[in-house]
């Protein structure tokens, strides 16, 4: 199969401490998680992809492939040029990715007009398409505000709005939903898969968030301090076989199966040596 | 049977005149002595601003709260400082940088006036099962759930027996998360506490607590114990998409 990213054995260093290790990975058009704790590695994987992670960061790998373009090779100008226009990443939280006393309008504005000369009026119309695509009722409103007027979940979607105004093949998303509230989780969420869907989008989905993982990726990658220690069928993940995501999946409390005591992780030095 | 906890009627607004918003518009409920009691909704719905009601952090609120047998009216006092404690969400946020662990668990029993004040540090680490040497590590050199530990700890120097819990596992990781709440239900039928949890996570209030209110828009729109939620027997329909969100 041709796979749109490849990874092979990428490392990420900083001195000579190893964050990332020996990351090996493939993604095609489908949505694919990374999960772990904090501090694993999950979001250096993804900026390490950009190439948007701190200067003194060696970034290392025996492949580092997108769509045929070696990305270990490629120049700052290269990479300027594929991101936000075909690798594209969404964070956290849209309160600190979003210019705040720039209005939403002319920041989606700069976002199409990155690379493509438009009138004004043609700029507005474009913002507006987008705004409504990402099902935002009144898109001529909406551009005219500023960031802290908004949601949390309408600021994401007015981050998903903007990287949409490219038209990218890769989608890294980290964390996308962690700060939004359940119900505005899942409508960011059916978006996503929605642009999944219709654009041919990959994703790679960076979470700490076992259960929406398990219903929402079709594939799971687990990282424990900077390796990938298990790759699994996101379906599959009640039956895993690595004892680290077994203890991760039986810590989570739930409605279902109740437990006077939760099973806490017992962590093992042999699941992070070579 | 005696409410550790009691608040009836409990109203809240911000501004005056014509630009007063409510935030809380009549929250009653009540909790027995030694129960857990969780509080869920989303953020904005107003279950936060209960509690800082409870903790003395808003005064300006009305209604009727009654707190181990005796009124409360908003004061902040040595008194109410040692009948409820609270630990928060956060505990990058809510440790001094530059305070020690031993600082910052004397304070407490510096301003109470209280003697014995290692031994009783010893004795509250070894309670959230820290070891005593951490006394004198400041809070960049501990863990995220070290330090969660650290706040419970700082909470319970000073005996309370009531807790106000806001999301007190919502910044730890899954695997730590389970540490703490598994402290907390011991700590619980260790020393007979009551608790008042605020969180998002109904397995989290699920876990820990005997019965749980339901918040929207500053309004308690269900009531229930956590057998019947876990039975599927919740009535109203928000509570509904609330479970079908944790079990999906």
């Amino acid at each position: 199969m041709n796979d749109l990213l490849q990874v092979q054995g990428l490392q990420v260093a900083y001195g000579t401490t190893a964050v990332v290790r020996d990351v090996s990975f493939s993604l095609g058009r489908e949505k694919v998680a990374v999960v772990g704790e904090s501090g694993s590695g999950k979001t250096t994987v993804g900026r390490a992809l950009l190439k948007l992670l701190p200067q003194q960061a060696r970034i290392s790998a025996q492949r580092l492939q997108f769509d045929g373009i070696d990305l270990l090779r490629a120049s700052e100008r290269d990479m300027q040029a594929l991101r936000g226009r075909r690798l594209s990443m969404i964070m956290q939280d849209p309160k600190y990715s979003l210019n705040p006393v720039m209005s939403i309008g002319r920041q989606i504005g700069e976002a199409v007009q990155h690379g493509e000369r438009l009138s004004k009026a043609e700029c507005a119309e474009r913002v507006e398409a987008l705004l409504a695509r990402v099902h935002i009722r009144e898109p001529k409103r909406v551009a005219g505000q500023y960031p802290h007027e908004v949601s949390g979940g309408m600021g994401q979607r007015v981050m998903i709005a903007m990287m949409l105004a490219q038209r990218p093949q890769l989608l890294i998303a980290d964390e996308p939903t962690s700060a939004l509230d359940v119900s505005v989780r899942q409508e960011v969420l059916v978006l996503l898969d929605e642009l999944v869907a219709e654009q041919g989008l990959a994703l790679l989905f960076i979470s700490h968030d076992l259960n929406l993982v398990r219903h929402f990726c079709d594939r799971v990658l687990v990282m424990y301090a900077g390796r990938i220690v298990e790759t699994l069928a996101a379906a599959d993940l009640a039956h895993a076989r690595h004892p680290y995501t077994q203890g991760l999946m039986a810590a989570l409390p739930s409605l279902r199966q109740r437990r006077a005591v939760l099973p806490v992780l017992q962590r093992d030095a042999a699941w992070s040596a070579p | 049977m005696t409410a550790m906890l009691s608040v009836k009627d409990l109203r809240l607004a911000f501004g005056e005149g014509a630009e007063a918003r409510t935030v809380l518009h009549g929250i009653s409920f009540e909790i027995a002595r030694g129960q857990a009691f969780g509080l869920v909704g989303e953020s904005g719905s107003g279950k936060t601003t209960v509690l800082r009601c409870l903790a003395g952090q808003y005064r300006h609120w009305q209604g009727q709260v009654t707190m181990n047998a005796e009124a409360y009216r908003g004061e902040r006092s040595p008194a109410h400082a040692s009948r409820a404690q609270m630990v928060f969400q956060d505990p990058y946020g809510s440790l001094h940088p530059r305070h020690t662990v031993r600082t910052a668990l004397a304070e407490p029993l510096r301003v109470q006036g209280l003697d014995r004040i290692d031994e009783r540090i010893d004795e509250v680490l070894q309670q959230v099962g820290l070891p005593v040497a951490f006394r004198f590590r400041y809070p960049h050199q501990i863990s995220g759930g070290q330090r969660q530990r650290v706040a419970i700890a700082r909470a319970l120097i000073l005996k309370p027996p009531l807790l106000l819990l806001d999301e007190p596992t919502s910044a730890l990781d899954v695997s730590v998360q389970a540490e703490v709440l598994n402290l907390l239900a011991d700590l619980r039928a260790q020393h007979g506490l009551t608790y008042l949890l605020v969180s998002h996570d109904l397995g989290v209030v699920a876990h820990l607590c005997d019965r749980l209110a339901v918040m929207q828009q500053g309004r308690i729109v269900e009531t229930l114990s956590t057998d019947a939620l876990c039975e599927g027997e919740a009535q109203h329909e928000y509570t509904r998409t609330l479970v079908a969100a944790a079990e999906a």
